[in-house]
């Protein structure tokens, strides 16, 4: 019924969907006020007609959409070509003779030239910021490759920063983004599909992986979870993201976010498989497991042993962000015979005057902890390093001096806080602090029983999520003792890392061939 | 159906066998064997060996069956369906006797006020959660937890030894009745090593199944032997024979005599580590009961099961049974544990056998 009722008023599911299938006639004044039709109140496109040749032979127009395409791009090389060119009289007798559809292709110096005939591709191609150019007599219309440029300039992202290694990041242009990994993988394996994504928005979302190293069934399943999303729009690569993963109920990322090109080269050449997504700066790295949240580009760029143990910083640093506020919490209500008499008195006679049980005052400064986090991220730069500034010392300070917390809750919290910003990953820093107060409840209840119990809960849930089949614990589990001792445990030297990750399934294991060793051998 | 790996197989074998008789049994074997305790320990697995074999040489016999289906097939459907429900109610009396004593030593040494239904539930309730999800993600738990607990394992008996205060002549005599006492105590212990039985479980989900007999020693006498006799002996070393009679949990105790700086109670850090073998233990038992109970009522799945199972092991673990009457349950249900991974195994086998049920005929 509600069909029916759809059909009669003309309501349609997608945009222009009743044109779809609608091809350009060649008549240029019927063509246009199709497309006219269909791109009323579009103030944002223009429509520049044109008369070329020397005796007004031909009549043209030059659809454009304003604040997509690069102006000083289709003035010099489409419309000047055309119009200044073509009307002198030595040009066109050169020219003139030729079909009009080779007689465009002459006359407009470019590279990226291509015909479309079905008129809601030609309004698609108009909203990538290519050039619509339309000429009497011809039953299809040039699209001229002139989007503009993004709107910013390539820069180090400003959540990834890397002491060592390239300082180029990923920019909202879909083109300039895949460039970026064109030029580190100057190879044909490196294959860039593109997938059309978003109804209304018909974003492009390209999919990089290196044939001949990849895992076939995985670029398989990726293309096909991107080919089953509808939607509306794709606004972020985060959208994505949610629509694709395994288990969208988890805290837990399953696939692996990053705004670094050097990232995501290493990556499909591990045997990844990467998403860039138009008009989003991050990059989807695919399968994603738990131990890659913890690997920063740098470590590949520093020496072997130094990176080993930032790394093993990094796990720790996380461990204890997990745990330090319930550890407190078990040791000093349930069991303060753990630690030495000196040690649990001295924490004792600090909190004499806070009138809260520990786990109370506990998640209080938890609480005050994320507020301050979240406000700092919201206000302008200079306030928010204020703020930052103000939290930590003044409200701290003066919580302390109210005896509403403990100095050695402080403490315990700016220690959680510091820990916690070890996690190069801000999704699994997100997830980790998602569970804190769980672990804090657990220990509060139960004491470390229960922290113990919280733990498990957690490892219990890691070990059921798996990203595109691969499990989220590889290589822990499934083990594979050498993927362990390379690239996870430590970061092993270059010269031991000449295979890709097995758990991946890569069709090429071998990477590296280190000639000078095998040569000295 | 997800498969497992060799080492997903090792691991789940050896966390399932690993749990709280592990640190009860140098008592056990100190009762009966003395001074020779420590050598009692090596026989427990010297006349475990039949045991394992029988085990798996049934399971080889029917690789990709479940057991619930080749028992049917092997004793008919009544007997078979009947078999496997009583292996169901095996492992869920195992897991209350399990929790019930879990909960009196958590009570003793970590949160005494607490009531212990409260600890058991909230394990139950984590371990149901896991159990839900299938053998793979309880295959890749155990492989992590394996190494926490072989590393609580290992650093315990490092600080003890570096503690110092090892008495060797807690070891002497040396078979002073003759070898027949140590071998007695052994071959009375091997009901204690519960878990045996799983492998019959786990062998249809085995991938590599030409590995299987190598993951079982693996875990039988490469992990769980070393375990269980390093325990053993250094308890004995440090304790003393008098004193292992004398104590119900003695791996507890020797924890209390080692001092490290600025931590005074290391029992409780390695109970709460232990906890996780317990959990394991907890979780493969009762994903074991679920199977074997879907099996048996001709259930697609052990999901719908799984929630009944946790309330009636609840139930059964909130009786409050004091420890003198637990270590008596315990023995005898170590009688119950020889049928089940003896004499069932044994009798499955001969009867397949005889009427060419499975292997290559079969």
């Amino acid at each position: 019924m509600l069909r029916f009722l759809k059909k009669v008023l003309g309501i349609s599911r997608g945009a222009g969907s009743s044109e779809e299938g609608q091809r350009l006639t060649g008549d240029l004044d019927r063509d246009v006020r199709t497309l006219r039709g269909l791109l009323e109140n579009c103030a944002d496109v223009v429509f520049r007609p044109l008369v070329l040749g020397p005796r007004r032979e031909f009549r043209a127009m030059v659809i454009t959409a304003e604040g997509l395409v690069d102006k000083d791009l289709i003035d010099d090389h489409v419309i000047r070509p055309l119009v200044v060119e073509l009307a002198k009289e030595d040009v066109w007798r050169r020219v003139k003779g030729a079909p009009p559809r080779e007689l465009i292709t002459m006359a407009i110096p470019f590279v990226d030239v291509k015909t479309e005939a079905v008129v809601s591709q030609v309004i698609t191609q108009l909203f990538k910021g290519n050039g619509v150019l339309l000429v009497n007599g011809v039953d299809s219309a040039f699209i001229v490759g002139t989007p503009g440029q993004g709107l910013r300039s390539i820069d180090e992202p400003k959540v990834e920063t890397a002491i060592r290694g390239p300082h180029d990041g990923f920019i909202e242009n879909l083109r300039q983004n895949v460039s970026l990994v064109r030029r580190r993988i100057r190879h044909p394996s490196l294959k860039v599909e593109l997938i059309s994504v978003g109804e209304r928005s018909q974003q492009d979302v390209a999919v990089l992986y290196v044939d001949g190293v990849v895992d076939p069934k995985l670029v398989e399943e990726v293309r096909s979870r991107l080919k089953c999303i509808t939607i509306d729009a794709i606004l972020d690569a985060g959208y994505i993201e949610q629509l694709i993963e395994d288990d969208w109920l988890s805290p837990f990322p399953q696939l692996l976010m990053t705004e670094r090109p050097d990232k995501v080269t290493s990556a499909i050449l591990e045997g990844r498989v990467a998403v860039l997504v138009d008009h989003s700066p991050g990059a989807l790295i695919i399968p994603g497991t738990l131990d890659s949240f913890f690997h920063a580009p740098e470590d590949h760029y520093s020496r072997w042993f130094a990176s080993s143990v930032i790394r093993s910083v990094r796990f720790i640093g996380t461990f204890l962000a997990l745990v330090t506020p319930g550890v407190y919490v078990a040791v000093t209500s349930f069991h303060p015979d753990l630690v030495s008499s000196s040690l649990i008195l001295s924490v004792a006679a600090t909190r004499e005057r806070v009138p809260f049980p520990a786990v109370v005052e506990a998640f209080f400064m938890l609480a005050t902890l994320e507020l301050l986090r979240e406000a700092g991220i919201r206000l302008p730069a200079p306030i928010g390093q204020t703020i930052g500034i103000v939290g930590a010392l003044v409200i701290g300070q003066a919580a302390v001096a109210a005896g509403i917390v403990s100095s050695i809750m402080v403490v315990i919290i700016a220690f959680t806080a510091i820990s916690s910003f070890t996690m190069p990953s801000y999704e699994m820093g997100l997830a980790f602090r998602f569970f804190a107060p769980w672990v804090l409840i657990s220990a509060g209840i139960l004491g470390l029983y229960g922290l113990v119990m919280a733990m498990l809960f957690i490892l219990t849930h890691l070990s059921s999520l798996k990203s595109f089949g691969v499990s989220y614990l590889a290589p822990w589990a499934p083990r594979r003792t050498g993927a362990l001792l390379r690239d996870t445990l430590v970061r092993s030297p270059l010269v031991y890392q000449s295979s890709r990750p097995g758990f991946l399934k890569p069709q090429d294991r071998r990477r590296m061939v280190d000639e000078r060793r095998d040569s000295q051998e | 159906m997800e498969s497992i790996t060799p080492h997903q197989f090792y691991a789940l074998l050896v966390v399932a066998i690993l749990e709280l008789g592990t640190i009860r049994i140098p008592r056990a074997l100190a009762e009966a064997a003395g001074a020779d305790a420590w050598l009692s320990a090596i026989a427990v697995f010297v006349f475990l060996t039949p045991v394992v074999l029988i085990n798996l040489v049934l399971a080889r016999r029917f690789p990709d069956e479940y057991f619930p289906s080749y028992s049917k097939r092997i004793l008919g459907s009544f007997l078979g369906g009947a078999l496997s429900f009583l292996y169901a109610g095996y492992w869920a009396v195992w897991m209350s006797l399990v929790l019930i004593e879990f909960g009196h030593i958590v009570r003793v040494v970590l949160l005494e006020k607490t009531p212990s239904e409260l600890v058991v539930l909230y394990m139950l309730l984590v371990g149901l959660y896991l159990a839900r999800q299938g053998l793979g993600p309880i295959a890749r738990s155990a492989e992590i937890l394996l190494l926490v607990v072989i590393l609580v394992v290992v650093f315990s008996l490092t600080l003890t030894v570096a503690a110092g205060g090892l008495e060797f002549t807690s070891f002497l005599p040396f078979l002073a009745d003759g070898p027949l006492p140590p071998l007695k105590a052994g071959l009375r212990a091997v009901g204690e090593v519960q878990g045996v039985a799983l492998l019959l479980v786990l062998y249809p989900f085995l991938r590599r199944k030409a590995q299987a007999l190598r993951a079982t020693v693996a875990a039988m006498w490469g992990t769980v032997a070393v375990i269980v006799v390093g325990l053993a002996v250094v308890t004995q070393a440090a304790l003393g024979v008098s004193e292992l009679i004398n104590t119900v949990w003695p791996v507890l105790s020797l924890e209390r005599v080692v001092k490290i700086p600025f931590l005074e109670r290391l029992d409780i850090v390695f109970l709460m580590f232990w906890a996780t073998a317990v959990f394991t233990t907890v979780v493969i038992a009762l994903y074991g009961s679920a199977h074997m109970l879907a099996g048996a009522l001709g259930f697609k799945t052990h999901q719908v099961l799984l929630f009944p199972l946790l309330v009636v092991t609840f139930l059964m673990s909130s009786a409050e049974i004091p420890q003198a009457t637990l270590e008596v349950l315990g023995q005898a249900f170590g009688f119950v544990t020889l049928a089940f991974t003896v004499f069932f195994p044994g009798l499955l086998l001969l009867v397949a056998a005889l009427r060419g049920v499975g292997g290559v005929r079969g």
